[in-house]
């Protein structure tokens, strides 16, 4: 970056002596440290912790394997009960199943599923927005359906869309990733709404670009920053919306250990081993935390338009 | 006044309906044929035919969703698959613990939530600011059961201070209704909390940059008088509509706090009706929720106007 500003003629002190014309400042001057994006955000504490407790999860739930040698479905009725010891690092659930394994192996699941409904309400929200903001005609009726589907509370909904389509785990990602949608839409078409009213939509208009052009050359990768804060806070809600659909036996099979489930499989003897529900609950806990954290310094940075102090 | 309520009470008909005809479509589509639930396991065909044509299962679509809102409107809200009895009746029978587990919610977030934003943003920055912040961040994280239990383990197992689990009605008296509520309250509204801290610190961070909080200050008011009441009662529109807005969250908690905590209200019904595949009573509580919801809102609305005469719709 520095390197071919200082080359030019204009910067540099010698060329100044002998040029005629007045000399106008260098555009990016080299002794201003600019940091980009990531050395902004690489300097903001939560942002650091949050992604250092992402890595760890996720790589814990990739290696999951190398992690622990137990597998996490496998029954042993006379290993039940175990307290915590070193073959067992947080002990053995009512049915022998190795604690440490269900909670390392339902990280697998819970950020599937948490990644899955960012993916797909930030894809059908972005889409569902985008034709509200832009297609006039559409949007009464569009938003009008949104906010009806946004006064069902959203875990009854889910709970609704579960008991229809009986529990998996793929259920359990369209179930929320329905509930989130209608959140993504509203406000994907606000920023459509703010950034139709901007000078360059404006001039691109008069310039007589095409409606599709203007919306993806122009209007999308403005949508982008708020799409992205958006999707991590969908991801946080969705993996505690899939605990609580587990966790009252409406979410993915029983058999399947998320945290969820881990956590409604140790409620029979919570008062005796608080253990069985806790260590899933701490797990669940941070991974949340984490994103909350990474989502907020994302909105902090990347995004002036949402508020700073919220 | 009585106009602008008419016009907001008549806006929300057409939500509601929406909102009856996605339920209506979901019980629709769900499996399983209703006629045959209702007959019982012995029942013949001819048997199952005749079940059919008395209910009108046999009519075409709208036919049946113009009957099923013909009886909505009467407080009919068909008839439990399992019990066999109607869904309004199950609804009313639990509507005691869940309005006290919602009301003492309500307040105490309320009451903790408010002074904690104002002090938040009246030491903005300040190490005392980063703690209440930190704790709502907190607060946003914990799933509800997780807190219920924590809770509950220290409070209830350890200390052995309040019980673990359980209702009183309140016909048993104010305190031992209340002493079953705190630990359940506490728990479902830590989220709501952590909403209502938050959305005040930002409220009464822009309105205390406004110019009448300088003059407030000039006249040398104290400072408490300029947080709690010139200040406050400015930002309460914002804090108001996310009050309205969270209650979508305390409803869902409810669910989850009254199973771990054995309160036998329409949470505990709907957890019930899920194992049970009782469809008509999922429907009928998310029905209800949902008009518990939107009625909440409305009312939220209404209440704008006596913190800011300016608001009209």
């Amino acid at each position: 970056m520095t390197g071919p500003t200082s080359l030019t003629p204009t910067a540099s002190p010698r060329a100044d002596q002998f040029s005629a014309a007045p000399v106008r400042p260098p555009l990016f001057p080299d002794r201003v440290v600019r940091r980009g994006l990531f050395g902004r955000i690489g300097r903001d504490t939560a942002f650091v912790v949050g992604i250092g407790l992402i890595v760890v999860i996720v790589g814990g739930a990739v290696f999951a394997p190398l992690l622990t040698p137990h597998d996490p479905m496998m029954i042993s009725p006379t290993a039940r009960l175990r307290p915590f010891s070193t073959d067992h690092l947080f002990g053995t659930d009512r049915l022998g199943r190795d604690l440490f394994a269900r909670v390392v192996y339902g990280a697998r699941i819970s950020l599937f599923v948490g990644v899955s409904v960012a993916f797909l309400a930030a894809l059908i929200g972005l889409f569902i927005g985008l034709v509200s903001g832009y297609v006039r005609a559409l949007d009464g009726l569009i938003m009008r359906s949104m906010d009806a589907l946004m006064s069902i509370p959203g875990i009854l909904l889910a709970i609704a869309m579960m008991a229809l389509f009986g529990s998996s785990v793929s259920n359990v990602i369209i179930s929320i990733t329905l509930v989130e949608i209608p959140r993504v839409a509203r406000l994907v078409r606000g920023v459509v709404l703010s950034l139709r009213e901007q000078v360059f939509v404006e001039a691109a208009v008069t310039s007589g670009n095409s409606s599709s052009r203007i919306i993806l050359r122009h209007i999308l990768p403005n949508t982008m920053a708020p799409l992205i804060v958006q999707a991590s806070y969908v991801c946080a809600s969705a993996m505690l919306t899939e605990s609580i659909l587990s966790f009252i036996g409406a979410g993915v099979p029983v058999t399947v250990p998320s945290w969820g489930n881990v956590m409604a499989d140790g409620r029979a003897l919570w008062q005796i081993r608080p253990s069985m529900i806790f260590v899933p609950a701490v797990a669940l806990s941070l991974t949340i935390l984490a994103i909350n954290l990474v989502g907020d310094s994302l909105r902090d940075h990347l995004d002036p338009r949402l508020n700073r102090k919220i | 006044m009585l106009i602008f309520t008419l016009r907001r009470i008549l806006a929300t008909i057409p939500v509601m309906l929406a909102v009856a005809l996605f339920i209506f479509v979901l019980l629709y589509l769900a499996p399983g044929d209703p006629a045959e639930m209702i007959a019982g396991d012995n029942a013949s065909a001819a048997e199952i035919e005749q079940v059919r044509e008395l209910l009108g299962l046999n009519q075409p679509f709208l036919v049946r969703f113009a009957d099923w809102t013909a009886g909505l409107l009467r407080g009919d809200l068909g008839v439990s698959v399992f019990s066999r009895k109607p869904v309004t009746e199950l609804i009313l029978q639990r509507l005691e613990p869940t309005f006290s587990l919602m009301a003492t919610t309500l307040i105490i977030s309320i009451t903790a939530a408010i002074p904690m934003g104002v002090i938040a943003a009246a030491r903005a920055g300040s190490w005392i600011d980063r703690a209440i912040m930190g704790t709502a961040v907190l607060g946003f994280s914990v799933p509800v059961f997780a807190t219920s239990y924590a809770l509950s383990w220290i409070f209830s197992i350890q200390l052995n201070w309040l019980p673990v689990q359980g209702y009183q009605p309140l016909s048993e008296g104010l305190w031992a209704w209340f002493r079953h509520l705190i630990i359940p309250s506490i728990a479902l509204g830590s989220v709501y909390m952590a909403l209502i801290a938050r959305i005040t610190r930002t409220s009464m961070l822009e309105v205390l940059n406004q110019d009448y909080i300088r003059t407030a200050m000039a006249k040398g008011q104290s400072r408490t008088r300029i947080l709690f009441e010139h200040a406050l009662k400015n930002a309460a529109v914002s804090i108001l509509t996310v009050i309205g807005l969270g209650v979508a969250l305390l409803i869902g908690g409810a669910v989850v706090t009254e199973s771990v905590f054995s309160i036998p209200g329409i949470g505990r019904l709907t957890v019930d009706a899920i194992l049970q595949r009782d469809y008509p009573v999922i429907q009928g509580v998310v029905l209800f929720f949902s008009f518990v919801y939107v009625l909440i809102n409305l009312a939220v609305d209404l209440a704008y106007r006596l913190f800011d005469p300016r608001i009209r719709l």
